[in-house]
């Protein structure tokens, strides 16, 4: 089933702690794992890695000395067989790109986020969980999206879980609720492009998509959603964020729930279920998205 | 009287209790409804539940006889299949509003999302708000009233029952195989009648009706053969 929570709040002080709870609202459409995408006022370029075994530690830091120094780093278990691996790096940023390629090719890591704003946690488990274990900070950050996901199309890995990213476009983050089903043809389109999957989950598919359409085509994220509409089948609702912005796709037949809720100039709220707003705002009438439709919000 | 207290229980739970308490009372007050899923589903009887508070996904599905008042708001599917009785929402409903209902009334005071009565067979739905996408989408039976906006598509592939409308723009909006016809007196009358029934302050004159488009052949002659069997020689 999935569900999809987002926020945008430019005056909110404690953005990770409200995208929490409104997630664990949604836990009930999907207890394998839950994984957040936090935009945050900050400074420096951070990564997130899970390693399937700490012994792969050396190998992660090889890799990241090769193109940056860290400033700061931690290395944690989480709720599972992970660990994870946080960091503060300095290092120059149009090498953001070959850096996240070469840790993806190593086979027992997998980049989570690397960016300027741009922060994923994602674990199995539920959102408390996933509080609890990774010490996620209230954050004041400008927005997020948010998922849980009950895995159909790939096995249960963190890895697989969303938000997915894509090293074409590292600010980019997608999460979705639905199947692809032109995954294996779309996936071998990317391919021939040159784009190199991690994953079998057909989520990652689009997150390549959108970011190719970013990045290489030139066009802006309504442009590459509309692309994404014509382009991707299957029974699909996703919320696409960026350092700057959140937009929002649906298929045309409306298979998925998606709702919106518009709170004043300063404050946007996303959500699967009319349940999970309700920590933000108690009582509203939230409107539901149009099939076949494109929206974008501005942070 | 009794009073039911909802915290803690299961939604299977909640229904055998109500089940147990609705033979032999004839009004049950619930309290910490919790937006409990499935509240009232299947339930077989004649007295009155009163939810103070808001309930989930299902809620009042397969009703049969009962009369249902939720003080808050309900979510999708709320009387999914709903046979006889009475729901009345004092707030606003999800989505899918009484889909495939087949008799009963059901009364919305504030909005409902899209697909409202979605092949709906029977029986009532008012919504005093505004109503989503798809309303009345494939209905076969049944009337459908919407005091306020509506959405695209409303009417789309009906077969047959009425939607009463009261949003002007609603040409613009219809959806295939549906046209927009003036409401007659009887379905005036009968209209009026829900209207006092239920308290809602709102004139009959301003209605239109929405219907089915009609094609073909819609009388049929049963082939009744009449040769008889003759001995082969």
């Amino acid at each position: 089933m999935c569900g999809v929570a987002g926020i945008i709040s430019k005056q909110s002080a404690y953005l990770g702690n409200d995208l929490i709870n409104m997630l664990k609202e949604l836990l009930h459409r999907g207890k394998d794992s839950t994984g957040m995408a936090l935009y945050e006022d900050r400074k420096d370029i951070q990564i997130r890695v899970a390693l399937s075994d700490t012994q792969y530690e050396k190998d992660l830091k090889a890799i990241i000395a090769k193109h940056a120094t860290v400033s700061s780093e931690r290395i944690y278990q989480g709720e599972g067989i992970f660990s994870f691996y946080e960091a503060a790096l300095d290092m120059a940023p149009e090498k953001i790109e070959q850096l996240n390629w070469d840790i993806d090719g190593h086979p027992e890591l997998c980049v989570h986020s690397l960016g300027q704003h741009i922060k994923v946690y994602k674990d199995q488990g539920s959102a408390e969980d996933l509080q609890k274990r990774h010490e996620i900070p209230p954050a004041s950050a400008s927005h997020g999206i948010g998922h849980v996901r009950l895995a159909t199309e790939s096995i249960e890995n963190i890895n697989f879980a969303h938000p997915f990213v894509s090293y074409l476009y590292p600010e980019l983050a997608i999460v979705h609720n639905g199947q692809f089903t032109n995954y294996f043809n779309m996936r071998r389109k990317l391919e021939n492009l040159g784009i190199r999957f991690k994953t079998n989950n057909d989520s990652e598919m689009a997150a390549h998509f959108l970011a190719y359409q970013m990045k290489e085509k030139g066009k802006d994220l309504e442009e590459a959603l509309y692309r994404g509409l014509e382009t991707f089948d299957g029974v699909f609702t996703l919320l696409v964020s960026t350092e700057n912005q959140i937009g929002a796709l649906r298929d045309r037949l409306g298979i998925k729930p998606m709702l919106y809720f518009e709170q004043d100039d300063h404050t946007v709220l996303f959500g699967s279920e009319q349940i999970c707003l309700t920590p933000i705002v108690s009582d509203v009438y939230a409107t539901e998205m149009d099939p076949g439709g494109v929206m974008t919000w501005s942070v | 009287m009794v009073s039911l207290d909802l915290t803690g229980m299961t939604s299977r739970a909640i229904n055998r209790k109500l089940k147990e308490l609705i033979a032999t009372e004839d009004e049950i007050e619930v309290v910490n409804s919790h937006s409990a899923h499935n509240l009232a589903t299947a339930l077989i009887g004649k007295g009155r539940i009163v939810v103070n508070g808001s309930t989930g996904f299902y809620t009042g599905g397969f009703l049969e006889g009962p009369t249902l008042l939720i003080k808050g708001n309900t979510g999708w599917y709320t009387g999914d299949n709903m046979l006889s009785g009475e729901i009345i929402v004092d707030m606003n409903t999800g989505s899918n509003v009484a889909p495939s209902m087949l008799g009963g009334t059901i009364v919305v005071r504030g909005n409902s999302g899209s697909r409202a009565g979605w092949g709906m067979k029977g029986g009532n739905l008012i919504v005093c708000g505004n109503v989503g996408r798809w309303t009345g989408k494939m209905t076969l039976g049944g009337r459908i009233i919407v005091l306020g906006e509506v959405g695209e598509g409303i009417g789309e592939s009906m077969y047959n029952g009425v939607i009463h409308v009261l949003d002007q723009a609603v040409d613009a909006k219809l959806g295939g195989n549906s046209r927009v016809v003036p409401i007659d007196d009887k379905e005036k009358r009968e209209v009026e009648t829900l209207f006092r029934k239920y308290g809602i302050d709102q004139g009959v004159d301003d209605l239109r009706s929405i219907v089915p488009n009609v094609y073909g052949r819609h009388e049929y002659t049963l082939f009744k053969p009449t040769h008889k069997r003759g001995r082969q020689e």
